[in-house]
């Protein structure tokens, strides 16, 4: 396919943009092992030092202006506002006036000086490693608790017309559980060896404050005490490197130190992460516009636009200091999520059924049969099996049903299905409320009835996701999960290829020709449908375990949803699905999904917004999918 | 092949269409008694149910004629609504001046975005009803984008609808403090009684008058005097009257609903009506006779958006207080469901239909929770029993009217083999 002109020069203008940003990245942080470069940040350093030593003296200044302004007011006969107003607004300005003063200052040093600050920093490295390492074991020890139960996001919903709206208590939110858990400190004591290590700073930390007065006289004993903390912290604080330090001497005003190219030069090396993310960036522009056509011919608009925008996501987390390491893994834990309850929709399209979305019938049966592993107290892999075999002995009759009722109603299946799905949800609902359970941890502590959510810790959470689970570069694999999905995705693949497999299919693809092949394609659907729907049952459970809670109610309503986007994001038409489709569709859908979560919290600060994000772009997401589906769909 | 005109089958097909309908009335039956509610506290609450809610049920019927199905975007001209309604609180503005402006607002709110709706559906047609259901969710979201964020951050508005020492607007809008509180239903009201009087006393002169002029059937005639004569006597059987001693009717909100069952009588009747219609039927005829099939549907969902923006503002107004999340949520499962209950069917709905259905499916809905608690004990299973009628009745006749279609396919492509 042609490639225009003008496509062409646009493309080579990102991709020279690219390699400017590329090379400055790459100087930038190779820069950061240089010796030069150490030495201009330990003079910034130095001068952020006696910047945090004359804080004191600062403050004297103003507080003497505080008190002028304070009788001046008072004999002037303000009120009591404006005198308010005009002491502060004269503190502020005498000590802006000291800190111009003193400034010059800052710069001064001395041999000493500078041996005594290195002398400090060595010994406050050792002692932050050391902490740190302590921390670490202090919490490999508490070992991998259930994550907090964050408090339901204030439902913002209150009942409409009087007392219609569910009186159940507002379900936990997904982002709220998935959170990732914040190292939990309480509780922690320092060694014996770690306290003694913290004593043996003092001494290190008066030579320097020693050095200071000789350097700067005015500045007296008590002044350098009170201000001790700040000067320790900013020779080294927990957790500093480069961009911290930089950053500090900075905010210090040290930037007036350097001269000439210098200022620039070191904000490149402070910027170079955020470069590298750039020039990503920037390449991913640049080959886009090259094979804007190729690329929509190949995957359609609407994944390509979708790629896109996962690579501007990936692109803003980075510049936005995300930690990619525990996203990536948030991302593989969702694709093994809901990995198979995508793969659910396989079988159904493959059939000719279209996108089951009476989805929620299946997971019901799988949350039905984890429901009565619970209520007999099973626990660990003895549970998961038997919620599995059981769920799947229960999908199968209802998902025939199921299959005979779509075959009653060719070509509408969709619509009809969702509501069907929606009616039994409901129905359950009510069953849920009305079954003879009477296990004390399912049921409500007032009445009879099951809880709306089930904690899955202590019995089924987690067996997947933590069997043979390892880290990598900080990133944390669910293998057992992901190895399910793959055992998953292998027995449909296989299934694919086998002779009901292939009669299936042909069934779905052309029920003419296949009726004609002599195969009974109402049969085929049939089949179609049930597996959809056993499917569906083994993948409520394997989602229930990973995510750690069970949502009963109106939990299913939104299942089919969310697969079904997934799947035609994969690539999948209503009447074409392949396993590929589901993978990467899954990947893609969660990968947004999380990612846009966390960088619009990033972005915006301020709380309830990830829940929004979520429907907005979830269900954006589905809509898309939709008008696409629709497009290709059968009328 | 023509079927015959026997009496007996007309029954056989109208109960067949009505089945759904009929199912309602016999439950609603079992139900009220099942209760053990008073009849005047039920009747009492029929009537304020009905009074919200028919305008938004008769908004749903010019789509389905345009056989877009059952619109559930409806709750995006609620929100519209809603909108206005903030406002027109937000400043201070009291009764009926308070209304008119939030209807005023709702107009070009509405209309844009039952516009981008329109746009939207006409990309998946066939799967009109899946996508204005998440569509419905989707807006759902940007709606609280807006009123959590934008408008305490971005829009300032008055203390008076803001949450204290939180950006966004308040969960709860009071309307009593404004009078907007029964602004329309205020204007009059009558008793139950008189309200029967006059609207038996208007249907029979008309009734009259029409077939005097050989403009009415005489079947029609006689089954419309014999229902309104019935009514009559009933009303005066003795356990009756006193039902509906509590029963007011507001006279503007009616008459407001008549209007709009006349505009949409009316509008049925001309080009645009037709035009309606023909894409209803077939789109690919309409197309061929030179229709703008994408024209006439987005004309169709922008009338549907307005109009269910106008039947929110009669809701809240009614109702009181403005629920400002979760208000505009149902508004498309219930009216949907209700217009099924009447018999209406996925391309073919009347006013009567939407009339009848608003009457049961409230009707049911009133007494479920009580019928409930009895039945199993608990009130929420009542509750849920509530939702999974409407989703039931939903799916039963999305499932008869494809299982119907089919069967007439069938029954073609065989005489035609």
């Amino acid at each position: 396919m042609k490639i225009a002109k003008s496509q062409k020069i646009i493309a080579s203008l990102v991709f020279v943009i690219m390699l400017a940003l590329l090379a400055a990245g790459a100087v930038g942080l190779m820069s950061r092992q240089q010796a030069s470069t150490f030495n201009t940040l330990d003079e910034m350093r130095s001068y952020s030092v006696m910047s945090a030593a004359h804080q004191p003296l600062v403050d004297q200044y103003g507080k003497e202006a505080n008190a002028k302004a304070y009788e001046h007011a008072q004999a002037s006969g303000f009120s009591r506002n404006q005198r308010r107003d005009y002491v502060l607004e004269q503190e502020a300005l005498a000590r802006k006036d000291a800190l111009e003063q003193l400034r010059p200052g800052f710069a001064k040093d001395s041999p000493g000086y500078e041996q005594a600050i290195l002398a400090l920093d060595t010994k406050l490295e050792e002692y932050y490693l050391a902490l740190h390492a302590e921390e670490q074991a202090f919490l490999a020890d508490k070992g991998k608790e259930a994550p907090p139960v964050a408090e339901p996001a204030p439902e913002q919903a209150a009942p409409a017309e009087g007392a219609e709206g569910a009186v159940m208590e507002a379900p936990i939110s997904e982002d709220d559980a998935m959170r990732p858990v914040i190292d939990d400190l309480t509780g922690f004591e320092p060694s014996a060896a770690l306290t003694a290590q913290k004593e043996a700073i003092t001494p290190y930390a008066d030579a320097l404050l020693a050095e200071i007065s000789l350097i700067h006289p005015s500045l007296t004993p008590e002044m350098l005490a009170g201000a001790r903390q700040q000067v320790v912290d900013a020779v080294r604080a927990k957790g500093d490197n480069f961009k911290t330090i930089y950053d500090r001497a900075v905010a210090a005003g040290a930037d007036s130190l350097l001269t000439g190219r210098d200022p620039l030069f070191m904000r490149m090396v402070r910027e170079a992460e955020n470069l590298l993310y750039l020039a990503f960036g920037a390449l991913a522009l640049g080959l886009s516009i090259l094979f804007y056509k190729q690329m929509v011919k190949r995957m359609g608009t609407p994944r390509f636009i979708i790629l896109l925008f996962f690579i501007l996501l990936i692109v803003l987390a980075g510049l936005y200091n995300i930690a990619i390491p525990g996203m990536i893994t948030n991302i593989l834990q969702r694709l093994g999520m809901y990995g198979v309850l995508a793969l659910a929709m396989l079988p159904g399209i493959q059939s000719g059924i279209s996108l089951n979305m009476g989805m929620p019938i299946g997971i019901i049966s799988g949350l039905l049969s984890t429901v009565i592993a619970l209520e007999m107290n099973m626990t660990g892999w003895g549970a998961l099996v038997f919620a599995m075999v059981v769920g799947i002995l229960m999908a199968i009759p209802v998902g025939y049903a199921y299959g005979l009722l779509l075959n009653r109603i060719k070509g509408s299946e969709m619509t009809v299905s969702t509501y069907v799905g929606f009616s039994y949800v409901s129905l359950f609902c009510i069953a849920w409320m009305l079954l003879p359970f009477r296990n004390p941890k399912l049921t409500w502590a007032l009445g009879s009835g099951l809880r709306l959510m089930h904690n899955m810790t202590g019995n089924i959470g987690g067996l997947l996701d933590n069997f043979l689970r390892f880290n990598v570069l900080g990133v944390s694999v669910p293998t057992g999960l992901l190895l399910f999905l793959g055992l998953s995705c292998l027995v449909m693949y296989l299934f694919e290829r086998s002779r009901k497999g292939v009669a299936m299919i042909a069934a779905g693809s052309n029920p003419a020709f296949a009726k004609a092949s002599g195969i009974n394609v109402d049969h085929m659907r049939i089949i179609g449908t049930t597996l959809s729907t056993v499917i569906a049952a083994v993948g409520i459970i394997v989602y229930s375990q990973s995510f750690g809670f069970m949502s009963l109610y109106m939990g299913p309503q939104q299942m089919g949803f969310i697969a079904a986007s997934a799947i035609l994001i994969g690539g999948a038409s209503v009447s074409k699905a392949k396993v590929f489709h589901v993978i990467l569709g899954t990947f893609l859908f969660q990968g947004v999904l999380a990612m846009g979560i966390q960088v619009a919290n990033a972005m915006i600060d301020v709380s309830g917004l990830s829940e929004v994000m979520r429907i907005l772009i979830s269900n954006g997401i589905i809509l898309y999918a939709l008008t696409q589906a629709g497009g290709k769909g059968r009328d | 092949m023509t079927e015959l005109n026997r009496p007996g089958i007309n029954i056989g097909k109208h109960l067949k269409e009505y089945v759904v309908t009929y199912v309602f009335l016999i439950l609603s039956v079992i139900f009220i008694i099942v209760s053990g509610r008073p009849m005047n506290d039920i009747l009492f609450q029929i009537m304020s149910r009905l009074v919200r809610n028919l305008f938004i049920v008769l908004s749903l019927i010019i789509p389905i004629i345009t056989g877009m199905g059952i619109n559930f975007a409806i709750t995006i001209g609620a929100m519209a609504a809603q909108v206005g309604m903030l406002l027109a609180i937000n400043w201070s503005l009291t009764g009926i001046v308070g209304i008119l402006v939030s209807a005023l607002i709702t107009v070009p709110l509405a209309s844009a975005f039952g516009f981008l709706i329109g746009s939207l559906l006409n990309k998946m047609k066939g799967q009109e009803t899946i996508g204005s259901l998440i569509l419905g969710y989707f807006a759902n979201g940007a709606y609280q984008l807006l009123f959590l964020f934008v408008f305490g951050m971005i829009i300032p508005l008055s203390e008076k609808v803001t949450i204290v020492g939180a950006t966004g607007v308040r969960n709860t809008l009071d309307l009593t403090i404004n009078k907007l509180q029964g602004a329309i239903d205020g204007v009059m009201r009558i008793h139950f009684s008189t309200a029967l009087y006059i609207v038996s006393g208007i249907i029979l002169v008309g009734a009259v008058l029409l077939f005097a002029t050989k403009r009415m059937s005489s079947r029609r005639f006689y089954t419309l005097g014999g229902l309104t004569a019935l009514f009559l006597v009933v009303y005066h059987l003795p356990f009756v009257q006193p039902s509906f001693a509590n029963v007011h009717v507001p006279v503007v909100t009616f008459v407001l609903v008549g209007l709009l069952c006349l505009f949409n009588a009316g509008i049925m009747k001309t080009r645009l009506g037709q035009q309606f219609r023909a894409v209803g039927q077939n789109r690919t005829v309409a197309n061929s006779a030179g229709i703008n099939v994408n024209r006439v549907r987005l004309i169709a969902i922008m009338l549907s958006t307005v109009l269910a923006g106008w039947g929110q503002i009669i809701f809240i107004q009614n109702l009181g207080t403005l629920q400002t999340y979760s208000a505009h949520e149902m508004v498309g499962l219930y009216a949907g469901a209700a217009i099924l209950v009447g018999g209406a069917s996925i391309n073919r709905a009347t006013n009567g239909q939407a009339i009848i259905g608003c009457l049961l499916f409230h009707t049911l809905f009133v007494v479920a929770q009580d019928a409930g608690t009895v039945m199993f004990g608990n009130p929420v299973v009542g509750e849920y029993f509530r939702v999974f009628l409407c989703y039931g009745v939903i799916a039963v006749a999305l499932v008869m009217h494809t299982w119907r279609s089919h069967t007439a396919k069938k029954k073609m492509s065989a005489l035609q083999a």
